[in-house]
This record gives structure tokens, C-alpha cells and sequence, in this order.
């Protein structure tokens, strides 16, 4: 493998990953990460962003139960032990419909239902019931609804990119250098995005691409033209990307024979695209994983 | 929602003395917004990118012309009177002036963060995802602030317009206020931005990014890591 060829890591990978046994995952994805060196291993800022987003949802809700279903009881403080166990039962118990209730009606819109933030939002309650039982509600209060809460969070946080950058590499800072040429190529490449996006509205699909996923995408593209990376593989949980790709190289395509820009002004920008995206593979996890087995 | 706070966020966007507070005029809030969320869909790029570069490193000036030249276009609205500025002053008055304008913005943040969070969460709408951000922008904004203090600026008398230091200052102003819209918009509507989960993420890891991590012993965060990931990791 020549130096400068990396596994990139998409969203879903990454919670695979670090939430394996939370989510009951296959520990092959745990033990394929581990097999990659540091430099193989990539993963983009915006992806980690995405994570953390995930995180970030999650905590809020579970912050928002224990606030409404503990804190605004004013008898905390006066329960005994086994009155405050059985009230974090029952809580443990109707988990899924007090996060349900408490999205409807105050966050409808803001964080997505269900899944993996409920998944997480009730482990990080579990986790938390013996802080809840220890500390009396002043000094829940300060974590819980006051300023110390963005505190545990990026602390929570920090644990967790410390966990990562121990077997990958985060791209935070990259200089990629816009000029005339990038930005005609990056325009066939919005096109073929857009192209990709129609195609599947006119399908009848209501699920496209996210704004996050087209930018990584370019952020692919422009890490290979800059020659940053000579062959980048995207490691992803869906075929989102794969066809994102297929139908971009088939813009790309269309503009080298003369099909979709008549008069060839872009052919040139074209070629050179093509010639960089075909760099670019996608794989499943789960293809790479019965890969390595073989 | 409290008076004391919107002025901070108010001065920050300049309006105008006679329409502060209470005259505050709502619908160009609400252009404010649209366009804010159009921009958000559009040039996200532009925006971690810039934003990570402020916290992560402010110096890297090459990269910043090119950032500069792509949140010009996202900018022309938010900042009509920079070129009369950049014109009329020298590179010190107005570093000076950015960084009282921060100054105050932090100060006002801080001094309304606890009423804050207690208004919100009274309310008929408790919402945590607006109060965590809240505490997220007042640390980002103070972190550029802290960053920007050790800026060197050797020639302090050249005109702002010629110096190459106006740069960061310019997209600090840029960021700060883009960060801090949501946060206004909360104020004068009880409206939740969007996109704020994305732009807390955003937030996160860039302050995240920017930290040797030294977590205190009581923090839950760092309880929580422990116990969800550490014993898992000794385990294996």
C-alpha cells in the first residue's frame, strides 16, 4: 500500500465504533479500525462534528428528563434511598416514552426521533443514577441545568476524541487552496450532486444527501487534487455515498463525450475530475470486513 | 427575556441607538434569520472552516485571504460600514475597538448567563439545546478574545485598510456575529434556530479541539467516559 492511501471514516462508522457495545455492533468493526495504523485511519472534522452533534442531542435530553422528572420535584433532597431508587426505576422503566414525549413537545423539529440519540440519551441516564442518588439538588442543578453542564459535556467529549486519536488521524486544519481551476472542477461536481439529488426526488426517494454529506464529498475530492492523499477509501454503514459518486462520474462523463456541454468549454476540467475521483472508492464496513477475513 | 442581555448582542450587531430594546425592529430579525439559514445551507464550508481556523490557529494567514475572499460574499450584508471603517481608522483603534466590542459581549453574556439559563428553563418552552448554546458561544467568543489579546501589532498606526492584521479581526467580527444570531433570535422571538444542534456540534469539537483535557474530578462528563468507555477499553 503506498504511503499516501487512507481509510476515511463516515459518521456512521464512527458510532458503530466507539458505541459498539451499546448498540450490540459486530466487534470486527472495532477490530478492522484497530488494524489501520494512525496515518491509514482518517476521519474529517466535519464527520466528527456530525458525531458529536449526536451526542450533544442526546445529552440535552437526557439532562431535559432528569430536569423535569427530578429536579423540579422539590422533595429530592428530603427521599430516602429507596424512595430515590424507585423513582430512577420507574423513570429507567418509561425511558423511551418520556424521551418520545419530551421531543414531541419541545423539540419537535430540532433533534430527530428516535434511534441512536434515544439509544444514548437512555445510557447516559442509567450511567448517571448513581450521581443522581449521591448529590444533592443544588449540585445537580449546577450540572444538570446550570453552566457546569457544558462543562461535563466537553469533557465527556474530550474523553472521547482522546479514544479516537489514539488509532486515527482527525484532518482539523486543511489547506486547500482555492483557484480558478478548483472552482470550475468543484462546479461539475455540484452539478453531478444535484443531478444525483433530482435523479432521486424524480424516484420518488425522500431521503437525498445532506448538506454535511455533499461538503464531504468535496472535501474528498480537493483532498485528492491536492495530491494530500493519492487514494482515499470511505468507509460508510450505506450506499448514499456510492451513488452519490457513480452519478457524479457519470456527469462527469457526459461533459467528456459531449453529451451534457455541447461546445466542450469544460471538457478539460472534466477529464481532470474524473482522473481524480476515480481515486476515490467506496466500501461498506461490511464488505471490508469479509475482505480482511478472507 | 431579560433586557440586560439583548443590549450586549444588540451593540455587537450595531444597531442603531434609537431602535435598541424595545423598538427593536422584528422583522429584520426575521430577514436576519432567513438569510442566516440560507447562508447556513450554503456555505458551510466556509463556516467550520473559519471557525476552526479562529480557534485553532489565528495566524495561519494564507488561508485566511482565501476564507476572507469566500465569506466576502456572506459578509457584504452583515458588515456594510467595514469599509468606511477600515478607511477612517488605523490598524490600533481598531483592534482596539473589536476587542472592546468582545470585551463586552463576553461581559454581558456572562453577567446574564445564570438568569439566563433559569428564564429559558421556567418558561412554558423549557429548552436545553438553546441554553447549552448559550454556555457554548459565551466560551467560543471568549476563547477568540483570548487569542486575539496576543496578537502582536507592530505597526499600530498604519491605516486599517493597508494592514494585513485587519484580516482576523474581520472574520472574528464575521464568526462572532453569525455564532451569535441564534442566540438573538431566541431573545426577541422564543425561536430556536434550525440548525442549532449542528452549529453546537460545530462549537463543540472546535472547543474541544483547542483543549489539553484536565477534567475536574466531579465532572459528570468525565464520570460518564469512564464508565461507558474506560472499563470497556481494559477489558479488551
Amino acid at each position: 500500500m503506498s504511503q499516501n492511501e487512507a481509510f476515511f471514516l463516515d459518521t456512521n462508522i464512527l458510532i458503530k465504533w466507539i458505541y459498539r457495545e451499546i448498540l450490540n455492533e459486530n466487534p470486527a468493526v472495532e477490530y478492522f479500525i484497530d488494524s489501520l495504523s494512525k496515518g491509514q485511519c482518517v476521519i474529517l472534522h466535519i464527520n466528527l462534528s456530525e458525531f458529536e452533534t449526536i451526542i450533544y442531542d442526546a445529552y440535552n435530553i437526557t439532562s431535559h428528563v432528569i430536569y423535569a422528572k427530578i429536579l423540579s420535584k422539590q422533595d429530592w433532597d428530603k427521599l430516602g434511598v429507596e424512595d430515590k431508587l424507585r423513582v430512577l426505576e420507574d423513570i429507567r422503566k418509561d425511558f423511551e416514552q418520556i424521551y418520545d414525549q419530551i421531543l414531541t413537545k419541545y423539540y419537535n423539529g430540532q433533534i430527530l426521533p428516535g434511534g441512536i440519540r434515544q439509544i444514548l440519551a437512555k445510557r447516559f441516564f442509567i450511567e448517571l443514577e448513581g450521581k443522581l442518588i449521591d448529590s444533592n439538588l443544588e449540585a445537580l442543578r449546577n450540572h444538570i441545568a446550570l453552566n457546569q453542564r457544558t462543562d461535563d459535556l466537553i469533557d465527556y467529549i474530550s474523553g472521547i476524541e482522546n479514544t479516537i486519536r489514539k488509532n486515527c488521524t482527525i484532518l482539523n486544519n486543511i489547506n486547500l487552496l482555492f483557484n480558478d481551476d478548483i472552482i470550475k472542477e468543484n462546479q461539475l461536481i455540484y452539478e453531478g450532486i444535484s443531478k444525483y439529488i433530482r435523479n432521486l426526488k424524480s424516484e420518488g426517494y425522500n431521503k437525498t444527501p445532506s448538506r454535511n454529506d455533499q461538503i464531504i464529498f468535496v472535501y474528498l475530492f480537493l483532498l485528492l487534487r491536492g495530491r494530500i492523499y493519492d487514494k482515499i477509501v470511505f468507509i460508510t454503514d450505506d450506499n448514499d455515498f456510492e451513488r452519490m459518486h457513480n452519478t457524479v462520474l457519470n456527469h462527469l462523463k457526459d461533459i467528456i463525450n459531449g453529451n451534457a456541454d455541447l461546445r466542450g468549454d469544460f471538457k478539460e476540467y472534466a477529464i481532470e475530475a474524473n482522473d481524480i475521483l476515480r481515486k476515490l472508492v467506496i466500501k461498506g464496513i461490511n464488505d471490508l470486513i469479509a475482505q480482511q477475513k478472507r | 427575556m431579560s433586557a440586560d442581555l439583548s443590549l450586549p448582542l444588540e451593540e455587537y450587531y450595531k444597531v442603531p441607538n434609537e431602535m435598541k430594546n424595545r423598538n427593536f425592529p422584528v422583522h429584520l430579525l426575521e430577514k436576519m434569520r432567513d438569510y442566516l439559514v440560507k447562508q447556513y445551507e450554503e456555505n458551510l464550508f466556509e463556516i467550520y472552516e473559519g471557525m476552526l481556523m479562529l480557534i485553532l490557529n489565528p495566524e495561519d494567514k494564507d488561508k485566511l485571504k482565501i476564507l476572507l475572499k469566500e465569506v466576502e460574499k456572506i459578509k457584504e450584508d452583515f458588515e456594510l460600514y467595514n469599509s468606511i471603517l477600515e478607511n477612517n481608522t488605523t490598524i490600533g483603534e481598531y483592534v482596539d475597538m473589536v476587542m472592546n466590542e468582545l470585551q463586552k459581549l463576553i461581559d454581558g453574556l456572562k453577567k446574564n448567563e445564570e438568569e439566563f439559563y433559569k428564564e429559558v428553563l421556567n418558561s412554558d418552552n423549557p429548552n436545553f439545546l438553546i441554553t447549552t448554546y448559550y454556555s457554548l458561544y459565551l466560551r467560543f467568543v471568549t476563547t477568540v478574545y483570548l487569542k486575539l489579546h496576543k496578537t502582536n501589532i507592530t505597526k499600530p498606526n498604519i491605516k486599517t485598510k493597508d494592514s494585513r492584521i485587519k484580516d482576523i479581526f474581520n472574520i472574528t467580527n464575521f464568526l462572532v456575529g453569525f455564532f451569535g444570531t441564534p442566540i438573538l433570535i431566541y431573545i426577541k422571538k422564543k425561536e430556536v434556530f434550525p440548525y442549532i444542534s449542528e452549529l453546537s456540534g460545530a462549537l463543540l469539537h472546535a472547543l474541544v479541539a483547542d483543549r489539553t483535557p484536565m477534567p475536574s474530578k466531579d465532572s459528570l462528563g468525565y464520570y460518564l467516559f469512564s464508565k461507558i468507555h474506560v472499563v470497556k477499553n481494559e477489558s479488551k
